[in-house]
């Protein structure tokens, strides 16, 4: 085959390539595909919020925030930095019981991915609070969940669920 | 990693691996972590982020932070809640809903009760006109609050309760974007109270609570950037916050300990005065005062 020939084969095997992944993707996002996505949705927020007020005390609730998590095919980290101010002391209450599925939770003094960073608490369990202790120096805590990848997710399916970080603080003059 | 170059190195893969017929089956357990794991991912990923995620703090706890540090009340620093009327655009009205949050908490510490409902009123009534008049549809909240305005255990409940509706409507809504925009509000008003009070009584330990406060300014910038819709007129304001931050982070002997912690006695009289003419300027042009 000539030089001219062989670019030719590569051009059309390289057009052919992208005109195939482009209708698969068209296809997921259009309806012409049969297998729809089913979004499953496992956050219970106004239940685990009456749990976590509860369990703030006798701190002063401040405020429940939730973070909504898309489950992935993979395994991943997400990160939460929550600012502290040194007026007070906090209290954590960190629920996952929105979660489908367990999780690894860990609070850190830096970004996770920052080398020194100290691991200031951690848990597997669906529930776990933190207390700042009263020589806490930094500005920020960061919150980091590992979650897991999703074995239902290549079968069209989306699992979303989520985590409730309840805060609260004490000794604040009203 | 920047989310674009992900995004295009994801494609740049995907056409790769497709074009060279490459039939092996992805790791059954990637981590995103791991810049190879995102180059699995067939559809281009538009929601990870590399940075974390933020948490914003409440207005009531800002301003609870303020008044513990010897603010006082100041009568007649707060927005007119006759003004309510005078915002227009949607952003223009989360702004002032935050503003008149600010102002709400601030009276309601300094035992100001019918000004706080008249806060309260403001606020629902740019409740009713931001789509989230939900907040107070579900219950008679401002009827409890006038109720109870003489007794500020049950008003601060009534308050975490007008927050904790808040922030489940914008949630089940999928509406964060908003929560920054009326944080922006509330945060400029506590700053101003706050600068204004600095300056005139020199009272260092708010002058910390207010240097604390600008750790938070990226994020908040960060917000208003993630907006759908943006427009000049949000761009304009972004950039307003940007100036006070660039000016604070531009003094010398500023910077803390830590990327989020800051020296206040680095800032000089002048500075103080500086940073206050800066938010009052961003304030007034929010309000329209």
């Amino acid at each position: 085959m000539s030089t001219k020939g062989i670019g030719l084969a590569v051009l059309i095997t390289v057009f052919l390539s992208s005109v195939s992944f482009g209708q698969k993707k068209k296809g997921r996002s259009g309806n012409s595909d049969p297998e729809e996505i089913i979004i499953k949705e496992s956050c219970t927020f106004k239940v685990t919020a009456e749990k976590i007020k509860m369990e703030i005390a006798p701190f002063r609730l401040e405020k429940i925030t939730p973070a909504k998590i898309h489950y992935k095919s993979y395994t991943q980290v997400k990160e939460i930095a929550i600012p502290i101010y040194h007026t007070t002391q906090y209290k954590f209450v960190i629920n996952a019981e929105g979660m489908p599925t367990g999780v690894e939770m860990k609070i850190t003094d830096k970004p996770h991915k920052i080398s020194g960073s100290k691991v200031l608490s951690q848990s597997t369990s669906k529930t776990f609070t933190y207390q700042t202790p009263s020589d806490f120096e930094g500005s920020r805590i960061y919150l980091s969940v590992k979650i897991p990848g999703d074995t239902e997710f290549n079968n069209y399916i989306r699992n979303r669920g989520c985590i409730l970080i309840g805060a609260g603080f004490e000794a604040v003059d009203f | 990693m920047n989310k674009k170059v992900s995004s295009v190195l994801a494609i740049a893969v995907c056409v790769f691996a497709i074009s060279c017929g490459d039939s092996k089956a992805p790791d059954a357990n990637p981590v995103e972590d791991n810049e190879e794991a995102v180059v699995h991912e067939v559809e281009v990923i538009e929601g990870d982020f590399d940075e974390p995620e933020f948490i914003i703090p409440s207005a009531l706890q800002i301003s609870a932070m303020f008044k513990n540090s010897g603010l006082s009340y100041i009568d007649g620093i707060t927005n007119n809640p006759e003004k309510v009327s005078d915002y227009n655009s949607k952003f223009e009205k989360l702004l002032n809903f935050g503003v008149y949050s600010g102002d709400l908490f601030y009276c309601i510490l300094n035992d100001q009760s019918q000004m706080s409902i008249k806060y309260l009123k403001a606020v629902r009534q740019l409740a009713d006109e931001t789509r989230m008049s939900g907040i107070f549809n579900t219950g008679p909240l401002f009827e409890r609050f006038e109720t109870n305005i003489g007794n500020k255990d049950s008003v601060f409940n009534i308050m975490l309760e007008f927050q904790e509706k808040t922030d489940m409507l914008i949630a089940e809504n999928n509406e964060e974007h908003t929560a920054m925009v009326i944080f922006a509000g509330a945060w400029i008003e506590g700053m101003y109270i706050g600068l204004d009070a600095a300056n005139n009584s020199g009272n260092d330990n708010l002058k910390a609570r207010l240097a604390e406060q600008m750790g938070i300014v990226e994020n908040l910038i960060k917000g208003l950037q993630f907006q759908p819709n943006r427009s000049d007129e949000t761009a304009a304001i972004e950039g307003k916050y940007q100036a006070i931050l660039d000016y604070f982070l531009s003094i010398k002997g500023v910077k803390g300990a830590d990327k989020y912690s800051y020296d206040e006695t680095a800032l000089a009289d002048a500075d103080w005065k500086k940073l206050y003419e800066m938010v009052r300027d961003l304030r007034s042009e929010i309000t329209k005062s």
